[in-house]
């Protein structure tokens, strides 16, 4: 149900096609629901583990560099599934979403997520391999790695949310 | 009695609190995520998925309690979450479902990690392997539908 | 580690303890915190649009007050999977079609109900709402007509 004024770009996503199809399916939205937490297992989980050991909480024995490079593309295929069904979610729900506050805050998480991921793996990680053992993981690396942890619950939590506001 | 109960209970401010049962079911969803990275990274190092510089016996160790406190952590705040309407969950057959399908993906998860520390147990690996993942992704499935039945 | 174990050991019960006497609190979910089980309203009127939604369906009813004044109420209810599941498809209702809803003011305040209960043009009686959302089970009592705000 649409409520309020929405910009007119929003009511075209609305009216697509497969928005419609999305919106009125039977099977469809379920479905897209359920990749949708399928990817977010698959991104959310293995980068938890990465981050926690970024951060020293888990794997200690494990060189982080080795680690890294088998679980990031895991991670990715994740975000693939995730971002693909959240698309079309968004766009089937569009107009009745625009002026919800979690959805905007959700959107924003995402974005400091993907800009966390994107400024640390340009500087600091690209020093990855030569940490673990007796070279201890930069301070700064931790960091990373924390507000990555903060940013991808939040964006979990604030998703969760729209359905109930 | 139960209404006595919520009398005494010190968070009756927060009663029918959106807030407060989104939270819990966000946990709930945190710690399903959380088990799945464990349970998908420990399968493919226990299978042999694992590159070099990755070392699974320690791995597989290391992942123990993180998996045990992410089932924990799953079974407490879906126990609040079915404690909230237990009559209509119990009704509902897909919740049935969901309890069944997670049961089964613990235990072959134990009967993995049993043909993994068996020498020439990998062909019983490569099935229990598949067996956990169609499992898991299928209690993930009927918890979700629970409420679009 | 050891020293992380025995913390684990004793705020565990602490915290189970917490959450048990919480429990009750939460007996009140996503439903109530929507709509206002204290008041219960009957929409009896002219469908005057339809929407076959995800993740929700809404139904627009032209509701004619004692004074002669039309109001547009809506109605939230499940999506189409759920509705069909119930036997309650897309084709069995259309505007202009005289129906009734029975459910729950929103808490708003806005001329919303859940649509618990939905008796057709047929006769036919079904349930509209939303499954497993904790709201009461069994009928409201219908209310007098609609409030005529």
């Amino acid at each position: 149900m649409i409520i309020g004024d929405v910009p007119d770009w929003v009511r075209a996503v609305h009216e697509w096609p497969l928005s419609v199809a999305v919106r009125e399916s039977e099977l469809l939205f379920p479905i897209l629901q359920t990749f949708h937490i399928f990817g977010l297992v698959l991104l959310v989980g293995v980068i938890a583990i990465l981050d926690l050991r970024f951060l020293g909480v888990l794997l200690r024995a494990q060189a982080p560099g080795p680690l890294a490079r088998w679980l990031l593309p895991i991670s990715r295929w994740g975000f693939a599934v995730v971002f693909a069904s959240g698309a079309l979610l968004l766009a089937a729900q569009s107009a009745s979403l625009y002026f919800n506050e979690f959805l905007r805050v959700k959107l924003l998480l995402l974005a400091a997520a993907l800009m966390n991921a994107l400024l640390f793996h340009t500087s600091v990680f690209r020093r990855v391999h030569e940490w673990g053992g007796a070279v201890p993981v930069p301070r700064s690396a931790a960091a990373f790695a924390g507000a990555s942890l903060l940013f991808w619950v939040g964006v979990l939590v604030t998703g969760r949310y729209i359905a109930y506001f | 009695m139960l209404d006595q109960l919520a009398e005494l209970s010190p968070a009756r401010a927060i009663a029918d609190s959106i807030a407060v049962f989104a939270g819990v079911e966000s946990l709930h969803i945190m710690f399903i995520a959380f088990l799945g990275g464990c349970v998908l990274v420990s399968g493919l190092a226990g299978v042999g998925a694992a590159p070099r510089g990755i070392a699974p016996a320690a791995l597989l160790q290391g992942l123990r309690w993180p998996y045990r406190g992410a089932i924990a952590g799953a079974a407490i705040t879906g126990a609040l979450l079915f404690a909230t309407s237990a009559q209509k969950y119990l009704s509902n057959p897909l919740f049935t479902v969901k309890l069944i399908l997670l049961a089964s993906a613990i235990a072959v998860q134990v009967l993995l990690a049993r043909s993994l520390a068996r020498p020439g147990g990998a062909g019983w690996s490569r099935l229990f392997g598949i067996a956990s993942l169609l499992l898991w992704l299928g209690a993930i499935t009927a918890g979700r539908w629970i409420g679009l039945i | 580690m050891s020293n992380l174990r025995t913390r684990l050991t004793t705020l565990a019960p602490a915290l189970l303890i917490f959450l048990g006497v919480s429990l009750p609190v939460l007996a009140h979910h996503s439903f109530s915190a929507m709509y206002d089980a204290q008041k219960p309203v009957r929409l009896t009127g002219v469908l005057s649009k339809v929407e076959w939604t995800n993740p929700h369906s809404y139904f627009h009813i032209d509701v004619t007050g004692r004074d002669g004044a039309v109001t547009t109420w809506a109605a939230e209810g499940a999506g189409p999977g759920a509705l069909s599941r119930r036997g309650f498809n897309r084709g069995d209702i259309k505007v202009g079609d005289r129906i009734i809803v029975d459910g729950y003011l929103a808490r708003s305040g806005a001329k919303i109900i859940d649509a618990r209960r939905v008796t057709l043009p047929d006769g036919r009686v079904v349930s509209g709402g939303t499954p497993g959302d904790g709201g009461p089970d069994g009928t409201p009592k219908p209310a007098p007509a609609a409030p005529q705000r």
